[in-house]
């Protein structure tokens, strides 16, 4: 579970933290597109493992 | 499987439908702050951004309206709403029935399913945007109000009916995927925005301002729009969700929370959502605009290809269904409650069916401001209702939940005061000129005046009588 959530932080942070590389400088927006493409399919691969699991069910679904 | 699901969602939701939630099912901090983030970070959060920018918004007025407009929204379920849900700790609907009776419960579920199966359809067109790119679709501009092409109609019905059959048959999985998509949802709003700020000028921290008023939020007004000033900007964001705050809706949420102060966790829906992603997607507007020579074509699904790649349309598609998915339900199940009779899954189809049809008309989408507001203000009077009900009618030595007390399934106070408050704000509107956006606040003192004087006068034979 510890593995999983570590690709999934890892996968949000792929998803936004290169973009503020973008804004430095440092790589070029098709690069960033790219890497965000890598963490949304890191995120949404390994997330559903537990994410849903730590949610608690009566508030939402009272929504 | 899926109809399992469907069945153990609607069980969930009859829970203590009728009764105040007990003390061991109350929710903690940890809940209501991952609720208010997810559904203020939607679909709809694509559109609204760039439309302040296509109303002529500066850029100090932006940030200040939105500042003070998101901060009167929280104030208004910390304060408003919070309150009588912790005290109470029972839906709007049962709290409207013990007050309005059941024949006004049943109008406002009426009016409730139909804003429901607009927003839903307003999402859908968002998705079809995106869902459009591949196939080169030519998309509606700001001020096509009817279907534009056939390709169009034809991508709204095949986005519409998968909406539909999901909602029908797969809801329980569409709000666990939510669950997983919210986080991840608002971290592309932010990233596609910073990614694509050196392309408008921005190449430090500094520089941001000078951008954001010259090139951004330029107060330039696109043609066929109205103009916006800070007041627009802070009444959108304090009554786009009037509906769920000032209307009391989201009595049903918050009668979780185990204080009344949690009523404060909104402050994250609105400041993630409401002031972040709006941000957000006006900066990715103002790029379009500046490619595009301020081409009159409204895309949210291009405008975020064009910024976040694959992952910025995937990003649209995902928003619009998770709004659209959830809300169609939710209609389904108001309309349901008018004819318990009526099978779930049907309601669901013949609601669905409608929506995709509005969902053709690109008027949804590009009015979507004045539609949220006029969502909100059609509800509010209820609310007010309730709150009046709550505080006032004690103090004035009359009975409290009327329809319950004197046994009547008609409360006609509340029910005149909702039609004649939406009467005179139609007035006010029509001969005074004060936009949509500014009526519910006069409109929330009409309606607590009406209903306290039609509650004199209508308790006035009973308290004679000593009853």
């Amino acid at each position: 579970m510890l593995v999983l959530k570590i690709l999934s932080f890892a996968g949000l942070i792929l998803t936004v933290i290169p973009s503020f590389f973008v804004f430095a400088g440092i790589i070029s927006l098709e690069v960033n597109k790219n890497l965000m493409i890598i963490g949304t399919i890191l995120w949404f691969a390994t997330s559903p493992f537990w994410i849903n699991k730590e949610k608690t069910n009566g508030v939402q679904e009272n929504a | 499987m899926a109809k399992k699901g469907i069945v153990q969602t609607l069980d969930s939701i009859d829970e203590f439908e009728r009764e105040p939630v007990p003390e061991k099912s109350l929710k903690g901090w940890k809940s209501f702050l991952g609720m208010y983030a997810g559904e203020h970070t939607a679909g709809t959060e694509f559109v609204i951004g760039p439309l302040f920018v296509a109303h002529g918004v500066t850029a100090g007025d932006l940030f200040l309206g939105l500042f003070l407009g998101n901060l009167l929204a929280v104030l208004s379920w910390a304060f408003l709403t919070a309150p009588i849900a912790t005290r109470f700790r029972l839906t709007l609907y049962y709290m409207l029935e013990k007050i309005a009776g059941t024949k006004v419960v049943r109008i406002y579920n009426f009016v409730n399913a139909l804003m429901f199966c607009f927003l839903a359809g307003a999402m859908i067109s968002v998705s079809a945007t995106a869902i459009g790119i591949p196939f080169h679709l030519k998309m509606p501009s700001l001020n096509d109000w009817l279907p534009t092409t056939a390709g169009w109609v034809v991508t709204v019905i095949i986005v519409g009916m998968a909406t539909t059959f999901i909602a029908m048959y797969g809801y329980n999985y569409v709000s666990k995927f939510a669950n997983i998509a919210a986080p991840w949802m608002i971290l592309v709003f932010i990233a596609a925005a910073i990614g694509v700020l050196p392309e408008l000028g921005v190449k430090s921290v500094d520089s941001f301002w000078g951008v954001a008023k010259s090139t951004i939020w330029t107060g330039r007004l696109m043609p066929g729009q109205s103009k916006f000033t800070m007041w627009h900007v802070m009444f959108f964001a304090w009554f786009c969700n009037m509906a769920m705050h000032i209307g009391m809706a989201d009595l049903s949420i918050l009668r979780y929370a185990k204080r009344w102060y949690q009523g404060f966790s909104s402050a994250v829906g609105m400041f993630i959502g409401h002031f972040i992603a709006w941000i957000a997607s006006g900066i990715l507007y103002a790029l379009y605009l500046v490619e595009s020579n301020f081409s009159m074509e409204f895309a949210p699904g291009q405008i975020a290809f064009r910024a976040a790649g694959v992952t910025g349309a995937i990003c649209v598609v995902i928003a619009g269904l998770t709004t659209s998915n959830p809300t169609l339900y939710r209609a389904g199940l108001a309309i349901q409650s008018i004819r318990p009779k009526w099978k779930t899954w049907r309601v669901t189809l013949v609601v669905g069916l409608f929506t995709t049809l509005a969902a053709c008309f690109p008027a949804l989408m590009m009015k979507l401001l004045d539609f949220v507001a006029i969502y909100g203000l059609l509800l509010m009077p209820m609310g007010a209702v309730i709150f009046m009900d709550v505080y006032v009618i004690p103090r004035l030595k009359l009975k409290q939940s009327y329809a319950e007390f004197f046994n009547r399934d008609l409360n006609w106070a509340a029910l005149l005061a909702w039609l004649i408050t939406l009467g005179i704000c139609m007035l006010l509107n029509k001969y005074y000129g004060l936009e949509v956006y500014f009526l519910g606040l006069p409109g929330w003192f009409i309606a607590s005046l009406i209903y306290i004087l039609g509650s004199k006068l209508s308790q006035k034979k009973y308290l004679m009588k000593g009853v």
